[in-house]
């Protein structure tokens, strides 16, 4: 494998924040809450806390690897071989997922008559070729496209503050308890915990970087950014069209706008998803190849490069038979998702800090031993 | 969509040219043959799309 890249904290940090915001900037967040899905981002960003934290200890425990190497290391080389499978086949299926997101956005919204193929092709030459130029070059278009980003949502916010009814939000929290909780848990396993993919990246994180700032910043800012895109969709939309829309952002800023000055400004949340796709597709398939790469002992991840973006350019069209599949298949995505984002990393932080302590206390027998010949001598 | 079958097939070729075949001349037996593998499991599974075969997800149905 090509250790010699390494992605300094700002990167790393902007990475996480694009893949965060990833095609649920969007979707808007947790939608099908209505008017109290800010409740459930919160819940969600509060419940992945804990969990990146985790993340980010086995990368402090194994630094300088990445979490296919973490596996073998720890439970041998053939059930790590059996979690790096899990890891590649998820991350094929959350690529998948997200590049039907995206072309089915651009195929209902805007390109009716184009083959759905065709879209998805362009996009993947796009993520290949970034995957390809290595994780440096990611971090740094994460980098540029992030203050994009930011501009952008600001500027929606500031160009449709006239039409936002902050009464939608009256009266808080009338709903059955579930109805909050469920949609929590959706955006807690899409996208939160789905930052599982970089402890596969940030084995080439700087040594002097901290991965616990990393992670925090980068989920916290995310989070953040998804928070007030929700505010927004939902003080304009209202309760009723919030439930109903697919792509509630998109809605919002196509009803928006200053008139005679800007007009149809939803360009801008077009070029929103392209930037975060990009960044979350790449990190997806950045994880396939290397895994792909560590599981038949390829030095080079890089050569499997071209072969990832063939697997999903082929599972991409058949993730779900309809756009409005996607949507309903998110309900049940917790249930692939969940062994992956929290079964197995508990396991490996379990065993990495049990092994780690007998390490240590091994360490510390020897020197007493050595200390007590001192003594005898 | 069997119009856009042929462009995929074109893809397909210039990737196999340009990506494929120097690693094919390199030598290195398990790279030549995942590719190749991959390669063909995508482009199958593509065309099938492409000339309306409802192919079964393998995740979610």
């Amino acid at each position: 494998m090509v250790q010699n890249e390494t992605i300094g904290h700002k990167h790393a940090t902007a990475l996480i924040i694009m893949f965060t915001l990833g095609s649920s900037l969007i979707m808007g967040g947790a939608s099908i809450a209505g008017k109290d899905g800010w409740i459930s981002i919160l819940l969600a960003i509060a419940a992945s806390i804990p969990l990146v934290m985790i993340y980010a200890r086995i990368l402090s425990l194994h630094r300088g690897n990445c979490i296919f190497e973490i596996t073998e290391i720890l439970f041998g080389t053939v059930a790590g071989t059996v979690m790096n499978v899990i890891l590649v086949v998820y991350s094929l299926f959350l690529g998948s997922l997200v590049i039907r997101n995206f072309s089915d956005f651009v195929t209902v919204s805007m390109l009716q008559r184009t083959p759905q193929v065709i879209v998805i092709l362009l996009y993947l030459i796009v993520v290949a070729y970034l995957v390809k130029s290595g994780i440096k070059t990611m971090g740094k278009w994460g980098i540029i496209t992030f203050g994009i980003i930011l501009f952008i949502v600001f500027l929606t916010i500031i160009i449709s503050f006239h039409d936002m009814v902050f009464s939608h939000f009256l009266p808080v929290a009338d709903k059955p308890i579930m109805d909050i909780i469920t949609p929590a848990v959706d955006q807690f396993t899409y996208p939160y915990a789905e930052t599982i993919l970089f402890l596969s990246a940030f084995g080439a994180l700087k040594k002097e970087d901290s991965p616990y700032k990393t992670y925090l910043r980068g989920v916290l800012i995310g989070g953040g950014i998804l928070l007030v895109a929700f505010l927004r969709n939902a003080a304009i939309l209202g309760d009723p069209t919030l439930l109903n829309s697919y792509y509630p952002s998109f809605m919002t800023t196509r009803i928006s706008g200053v008139q005679d000055i800007s007009e149809r400004i939803e360009s801008l949340v077009i070029i929103n998803l392209f930037f975060t796709g990009i960044v979350k597709v790449s990190i997806c398939m950045f994880t396939m190849a290397k895994g792909l790469a560590h599981i038949f002992r390829i030095y080079d991840y890089k050569k499997l490069v071209m072969p990832c973006a063939m697997m999903l350019f082929g599972m991409s069209p058949i993730v779900s038979p309809t756009p409005m599949d996607v949507f309903s298949s998110m309900t049940k995505y917790k249930y692939y998702a969940i062994p992956v984002q929290i079964v197995i990393p508990l396991l490996i932080w379990i065993t990495a800090e049990i092994k780690t302590r007998k390490q240590k206390g091994g360490d510390g027998s020897e020197k007493k031993e050595r200390r007590q010949k001192v003594v005898a001598n | 969509m069997p119009e856009a079958a042929i462009i995929i097939v074109m893809v397909y070729a210039l990737v196999f040219f340009i990506d494929y075949l120097p690693l094919l001349r390199s030598q290195k037996t398990k790279e030549v043959w995942l590719y190749g593998c991959m390669m063909l499991i995508s482009l199958i599974l593509v065309l099938l799309v492409c000339f309306g075969v409802d192919v079964p997800s393998p995740f979610l149905y």
